[in-house]
């Protein structure tokens, strides 16, 4: 504490107002820097390190100008002046912008597979009015992909690939706001304050920010804890002592019923999300943060009466999948395979794959260790102790759930806020000085590095072409209605549109013997299944092939042999023949007419 | 550096002597908003620019009622509030409808935003007799 009264009076000598001047200046420079680099990075460059690898030496040079004038700022732009926070907002969307704003500009088509499945799922809400679980069991969840189709249906079909674009930009800019609000009750320092909104950017690689369920009940998530802890804050009785703790529940009724519909919605819209809101609420509850007492029963109660009536088919006679055991390829997997799918099997990998898989593992302890640090050096201080433990909580939830490989990926970014502040409250420790904010500066472009390749890196199964894209409507827009379609992997970008309709299957969901899709038998496995699906088209990419070796544990180059019995035993015909993608026909009643396949000229 | 929770702090239940006039500015501008997604979606326009200031309308409109209500606040929990409010009402909706086998976009779209202006009117009424 005596180090930051310290630092404070050092902050405000006279030359501190020129550091508003310089942080204006590096931003500027950061800003131009950036703007040339969308003109010359080579999409081509991109390889297993993701966008990192074609960004141009004045890319990197942007990102290290932005890093600097967001630590002059934080650290030396006096508070007392109109600049502090304009400047530091201003730094905010320029990191957002430089690390997730480059990827949304250049892309050919935008990323991610999953989020095209979305819009096939809203697509079909909005065709249908239905939400039929026989079509996909995520439809138990159907909240998000009815608001979605509300929203895009107001002017006619929904048009959601602009949508996808620019979502994960959007998301990362406006979660900064509730995680502002809620930070902002344990922390009264503003350069702390700012700072945990700079560690929260940095350390967000865990790509759950695009278009998707899970990002908007994030949002609400976060928005539900910001109202309770600024909106019905307890006196800090903690449940220790139980009896005063219990005569000072309340809040008023307003409150209740807003934080009530807004649970609910989460309820609707995500599996995952209320119980994470239940665990971050339960915590505030019981260390006396907010006079809500009972409120986490409310969310339970909403919580349980959908699982047991809308999501009973996400469960029903797989009670394992309550139980944190996952489904792959056939093979059960309980939480140590979780655990090992999350962190060492990602770290099975070589070459580049390794070094990003290193980034990723790397970059989430520095920031967790960061935040032991600070809690163990705080840990007299009370909020510290509550900060922790809101960090802690998300990762409990574990084991819990049959969420399978993202589960830690979850827990982390719900614990993100709270592990951003405790970092925020350990950097901003430290004292002003040239060399340490040059230091500083360098660390902090590091971190923004490390988190661009951790975030864009490794998944070359993510990218998807423009071409493939628009090869694939044409494929849906001219293939006989309830045509069997099936995928190498889920990969590519299908499903989103006419779901119901034509029916997918992926080769990475077929059900293997104990080897596993490895094994010995595993090509004539694959080949007796296609057999017995007996698929009317079957489409190839070089991602979905990579994807189901790369999640799946499927040899490398499993796809050969498959292509190979595809066109010469079964004497499959060509429709679309590509480096990119290639579309096999069985239905020989299908004819799609010259020029059905636009981009089909290679 | 840290704070202890003040319940101080935020007055809940407490009405401000401007809350009237506050719901009553709320619910002009939730009109305000309504009408310009109508308008918008009868102009010669894109469609994708028609969705985007629909839905971007739709979420504003339908997220006022809870501000309206709540006590004043700071701009980083109102901004959230809104559009957290927006997302679940129309997720609600949505859900309700889907529910009853009733949904269609427009129908989803014209209910979320009748209801949000109704619970304004309610909220400008009560604030005004106080």
């Amino acid at each position: 504490m005596t180090a930051i009264v310290e630092s404070e009076e050092l902050r405000s000598s006279p030359d501190h107002d020129r550091s508003a001047n310089l942080a204006g200046v590096l931003f500027g420079l950061a800003l131009l820097g950036w703007i040339i680099s969308v003109f010359t990075i080579d999409i081509h460059d991109v390889n297993e390190l993701g966008f990192a690898a074609a960004f141009t030496p004045v890319t990197w040079v942007s990102l290290l100008l932005a890093s600097g004038a967001v630590v002059v700022t934080v650290l030396r732009v006096p508070l007392d002046g109109p600049w502090f926070w304009r400047l530091v907002v201003t730094g905010l969307v320029l990191l957002v912008t430089i690390i997730h704003g480059t990827p949304m500009v250049l892309e050919s088509a935008p990323r991610f597979f999953e989020a095209y499945q979305h819009v096939g799922f809203i697509e079909y809400v909005s065709r249908t009015g239905q939400h039929s679980i026989a079509v996909n069991f995520r439809l138990s969840w159907f909240g998000a992909f009815g608001l979605g189709a509300t929203l895009s249906g107001t002017a006619g079909p929904p048009a959601l690939f602009g949508a996808i674009r620019v979502f994960p930009w959007i998301f990362d800019l406006l979660i900064l706001l509730p995680v502002y609000s809620i930070i902002s009750k344990f922390i009264t320092d503003q350069r702390t304050r700012a700072a945990t909104l700079v560690v929260f950017v940095i350390g967000n690689w865990i790509a759950q920010d695009y278009l998707s369920p899970q990002a908007v009940a994030y949002f609400i998530a976060m928005t539900v804890v910001a109202l309770i802890v600024n909106l019905a804050p307890g006196d800090g009785t903690s449940i220790r002592s139980v009896k005063r703790w219990w005569e000072l529940r309340g809040g008023a009724s307003v409150l209740l019923i807003t934080l009530t519909v807004l649970v609910s919605a989460t309820v609707l819209a995500h599996q995952l999300s209320p119980v994470m809101a239940f665990a971050l609420v339960l915590v505030l509850v019981m260390t006396g943060w907010t006079t809500l007492r009972v409120f986490p029963l409310v969310i339970f109660a909403a919580f349980a009466t959908w699982l047991s009536v809308g999501g009973y088919y996400f469960w029903g006679g797989k009670i394992g999948r309550l139980l944190g055991v996952h489904q792959q390829s056939g093979q059960s997997l309980g939480l140590s395979s979780i655990i090992a799918q999350n962190l060492t099997g990602r770290l099975q990998h070589g070459g580049l794959e390794q070094v990003v898989a290193v980034s990723r593992v790397g970059l989430s302890l520095i920031i967790l260790a960061l935040a032991a640090i600070s809690a163990i050096r705080g840990r007299k201080d009370r909020n510290i102790r509550v900060l922790a433990l809101l960090a802690f909580i998300p990762f409990l939830l574990l084991g819990t759930t049959g969420y399978g490989g993202e589960a830690l990926l979850r827990g982390f970014f719900f614990a993100l806020p709270f592990t951003s502040a405790l970092v925020a409250i350990l950097v901003t420790r430290i004292r002003p000085r040239m060399l340490a904010i040059v230091l500083l500066s360098v660390v902090v472009g590091c971190l923004g590095a490390l988190t661009e390749v951790s975030r864009y890196g490794n998944e070359k199964f993510e990218r998807i072409g423009a071409d493939q894209l628009a090869i694939m409507q044409d494929l849906y827009r001219t293939v006989p209605p309830h045509s069997k379609i099936l995928g190498f992997g889920t990969s590519m970008p299908v499903n989103f549109t006419k779901i119901g309709t034509d029916l997918t299957y992926f080769m990475n969901f077929f059900k293997f013997s104990s080897a596993g899709p490895s094994g010995p038998q595993a090509e004539q496995e694959i080949k007796t299944q296609i057999d017995t699906l007996s698929p009317d088209v079957v489409v190839w990419t070089p991602e979905a092939a990579a994807f189901s070796t790369h999640t799946f544990h499927f040899r490398a180059g499993w796809d050969r042999p498959i292509l190979k019995y595809l066109l010469k035993d079964r004497h499959g015909h060509l429709i679309v023949n590509r480096p990119d993608i290639k579309i096999i026909s069985f239905d020989r009643s299908w004819h799609p007419p010259a020029g059905a396949f636009s981009t089909n000229g290679d | 550096m840290v704070t202890s929770p003040d319940r101080n702090e935020s007055p809940v239940g407490d009405v401000a002597p401007e809350t009237g006039e506050r719901a009553k500015r709320l619910f002009l501008l939730g009109c305000g908003l309504a009408a310009f997604g109508v308008l918008v979606h009868f102009l010669p326009v894109p469609t994708n620019l028609k969705s985007l200031v629909g839905a971007v309308t739709l979420v504003w409109v339908s997220g006022l009622p809870p501000v309206s209500w709540l006590p004043r606040q700071r701009i980083d929990l109102t901004i959230p509030i809104v559009i957290a409010g927006g997302l679940s009402a129309g997720v609600l909706i949505a859900s309700l409808l889907l529910i009853v086998d009733w949904y269609s976009p427009d129908r989803a779209a014209v209910l979320t935003g009748i209801l949000a202006l109704a619970l304004l009117f309610v909220r400008t009424r009560k604030a005004g007799h106080r």
